[in-house]
């Protein structure tokens, strides 16, 4: 009995320690050249967020300034990404966060921990601690195998400097508007349990803008949230809690946000769901943008 | 709780550790343990359908005593048909009744009568279908005296429920199980290593082709009207493999698992794609089954002994049964007639027992003669999937009409195509050691013996990698569903 327990240790520990060391060498790269390739770029102010921050504003309609927001980024990646970059990247000196109503709602946990981890956890876990990675392979644990394999598939690729974590501005709706239908998936998705309650608010999220916050303190980088633009009928049907507690975190945590989700924009400015912009959007939202922060530079 | 989850990756090295230590080969702890993690896995599924399994284990270990104890035969008699009858019962309810509701409905309605039967909305409770035939399988052993009833209710509990089996088989028989159990069992270290490798073995068949094959399968089938012929045989082609690796890569799991706690499992897959006609492709397919209908349903009929025109009777009745006892609907019960139907020219000519041993045996290829056989079985099994994939019979009809027009002769495209080939890649590697280890138990279970430790330890180490690397979106293994 000793003797085939010993041995199969033996043959498990060969794989394990090797898949270790293999993912430590990974993680030990990607970080240092994502931070070489930042530290090139030479941008002052970062626009991070997820989609919505990463649809509206185009970097290259603004001065020194980088867009690395993400599709279905929450502020735990968030947090993470950022930390990693500010290690490194002394000359950052402004951040714009994407905080919108939608960004509190626990239904974003699902892209952390729930059925969309796989699709969203995988490009992020070299930019997370050991601990994290062990909580994200135990949260993905009913297809361990499968999200290893796409761990391994992001490391490669990320090694050949494609950073599908770092997100830049990406927006390629041309001609499209605002639809009802659309809206009303999207909120129920991302507001509403089955019940028609709202959702809670994410704590898990929230403790992690916390850290963000703490982070820019921490480094003397001065943090804005910026809510992108949103579709009238879009916003109208946001639960008023969700709003109350935009509200109160802006103020208790005395940053300033800068809101353009009342940005007067024509439904065509829109993707069918009207919590994004269209390419018509992003560029009146980044010209809108760049006049912000000049005025605020004045 | 899947075989090819994280949970039992954790489950069963905590079993196997109390097992051998905890328990100090004291065999009755040991079936306690066992018991005790048996309905602990059952529960992970769905812990209300415990009471059930527990129900039905106990009526059967009751009405087994009792069978054996009556004196008259009209006793034994009441205590065997009231078994049946309630088995049977639960199996009615709980997987039947809303097929056998909506046909008469349907049926009905042909006649112009209208009548609304009511459904219910029930779940099936997993492994219903093989623990039911377990406990039938002991109560008729009792009554017709080839076996004694046990009287230890752990011992019996342990036979019916023990985990590696109780979803998905194989269907124990007491006559082979029962006496396992009873006795001290020793820790063997080349048995736990063998069973190892198969459990690899399982695994690799599962994530690695089945789960793969399942999505192109899905994709195609999903969507008959948009393919041309030649994918059609391809979706058939990949359900083939998914169905074979699925319930296989279960079984060797299920039987790898038995033997690392000293338990040897019937076997359940012999090859069946290797057969050279079709009876020989049911003594390799599902054998706990096509044995447990031979037994206990074929023979009782009166098997062969009266006559062709009544072993043709008795055939088809026991595909058709094998058939729905897959699941209510009537693409099941299409797909065991079908199979009847290719059985009947060898029933009929009595050469259905020509092929009792392996395929070209001895020898590293077949003839021609045997590759046409093969080629010809193969297909014709090929062609019997199509039934069991379809949702229903007109899905299968109009898929069977899509293969044989004239798109047949294009070449096949789907989206997915270009990810398909290294599927493709991994089936005829797959297929080359099957063949390759055809001799015995399992496909691997004496690949490589000869070559030097490091050499075969670099083929496990690329399994294992296999089925991280290729290892395709996770599926439920499809037997569970019956």
């Amino acid at each position: 009995m000793n003797q085939f327990i010993k041995k199969l240790l033996f043959f498990l520990s060969i794989p394990i320690v090797l898949c270790l060391a293999g993912l430590t060498y990974m993680q030990f790269q990607i970080q240092r050249t994502f931070q070489k390739y930042m530290h090139d770029s030479i941008c002052t102010t970062l626009f991070v967020g997820d989609s919505h921050v990463q649809y509206a504003i185009d970097n290259k309609l603004l001065n020194n300034a980088n867009t690395i927001a993400n599709t279905g980024e929450s502020f735990y990646f968030t947090y993470y990404k950022l930390k990693t970059v500010i290690e490194a990247n002394d000359q950052v000196k402004q951040v714009y966060l994407g905080l919108s109503y939608h960004s509190l709602s626990n239904y974003y946990e699902r892209f952390i921990w729930g059925e969309y981890s796989e699709a969203i956890a995988k490009k992020y876990y070299f930019l997370l601690p050991f601990s994290e990675q062990v909580q994200m392979f135990y949260w993905n644990r009913s297809h361990v195998f499968v999200f290893l394999k796409t761990v391994i598939q992001q490391g490669i690729e990320q090694l050949n400097m494609n950073y599908t974590f770092a997100g830049k501005f990406q927006n390629e709706f041309k001609n499209t508007i605002a639809v009802k239908t659309s809206e009303d998936k999207r909120l129920t998705f991302q507001f509403f349990k089955e019940n028609g309650e709202p959702n809670e608010f994410s704590a898990f999220n929230l403790r992690y803008l916390n850290k963000i916050i703490d982070l820019c303190a921490e480094n003397k980088i001065k943090l804005y949230f910026l809510n992108t633009p949103l579709h009238a009928y879009y916003q109208k049907q946001i639960p008023e809690v969700y709003k109350q507690k935009l509200n109160q975190i802006v103020a208790t945590k005395q940053i300033g946000l800068v809101d353009l989700s009342n940005f007067q924009l024509s439904d065509s400015c829109f993707i069918p769901d009207g919590d994004h912009v269209s390419l018509k959007g992003a560029v009146k939202t980044s010209i809108e943008m760049k006049r912000l922060m000049e005025t605020a530079a004045e | 709780m899947l075989f090819n989850s994280f949970s039992f990756a954790i489950f069963l090295p905590i079993v196997f550790v109390l097992y051998w230590f905890a328990t100090r080969n004291d065999y009755k702890k040991q079936n306690i343990l066992l018991l005790v993690s048996s309905y602990f896995f059952y529960a992970c599924w769905d812990w209300r359908f415990m009471f059930l399994l527990i129900f039905s284990t106990y009526l059967d270990y009751f009405t087994g005593i009792k069978i054996y104890e009556a004196k008259a035969n009209s006793g034994k008699r009441f205590w065997l048909w009231l078994s049946i009858g309630i088995n049977l019962g639960f199996l009615a309810i709980f997987k039947y009744y809303n097929f056998f509701a909506s046909s008469m409905s349907e049926g009905l309605s042909l006649l112009n009568i209208h009548v609304n039967p009511g459904t219910l909305q029930v779940i099936l409770p997993v492994g219903i279908s093989f623990y039911t035939f377990h406990g039938l399988s002991y109560v008729i052993d009792l009554y017709k005296k080839r076996i004694e009833p046990e009287r230890n209710f752990i011992d019996y509990s342990v036979f019916v429920s023990f985990f590696p089996l109780l979803v998905a088989g194989p269907i124990e028989r007491a006559t082979h199980l029962l006496p396992q159990i009873r006795k001290p069992r020793n820790f063997d270290y080349t048995k736990a290593i063998d069973g190892l490798r198969q459990i690899l073995w399982g695994l690799f068949k599962k994530i690695v082709i089945a789960d793969n094959c399942a999505q192109f399968a899905n994709t195609i089938f999903n969507s008959t009207a948009h393919y041309s012929g030649s994918t059609h045989v391809l979706g058939a082609l990949f359900f083939s493999f998914q169905i074979y690796c699925d319930f296989s890569g279960y079984s060797d799991i299920a039987l790898g698992t038995a033997r690392l706690f000293g338990i040897e499992l019937l076997r359940n897959f012999a090859f069946p794609y290797f057969s050279r006609d079709i009876a020989e492709f049911w003594r390799r397919w599902h054998i706990s089954l096509s044995s447990w209908f031979k037994d206990y349903l074929y023979i009782p009929l009166g098997g062969s002994k009266a006559g062709t025109w009544m072993k043709v009777r008795n055939t088809f009745i026991i595909f058709i049964v094998s058939g729905f006892w897959h699941g209510a609907n009537w693409t099941f019960i299409a797909w065991g007639f079908l199979n009847a139907l290719f059985i009947m020219p060898s029933i009929i000519q009595n050469t259905n027992r020509n092929n009792l041993d392996i395929v070209a045996k001895g020898k590293i290829l077949p003839s021609l003669n045997e590759l046409a056989n093969l080629s010809i079985t193969f297909a014709l099994s090929v062609f019997a999937w199509i039934f069991f994939r379809a949702e229903n019979i007109s899905h299968a009809l109009h898929y069977i009409r899509v293969i044989f027009s004239r798109s047949l002769l294009t070449l096949p495209n789907f989206p997915g195509i270009q990810e398909s080939f290294t599927t493709i890649i991994m089936v005829v590697i797959f297929m080359l050691i099957e063949w390759s280890g055809r001799e015995s138990q399992y496909a691997i279970s004496h690949f490589g013996m000869n070559w030097k430790r490091p050499l075969r330890l670099a083929f496990y180490y690329a399994i294992i990698v296999a089925i991280i690397c290729f290892g395709g979106k996770e599926q439920q293994f499809i037997y569970f569903q019956f």
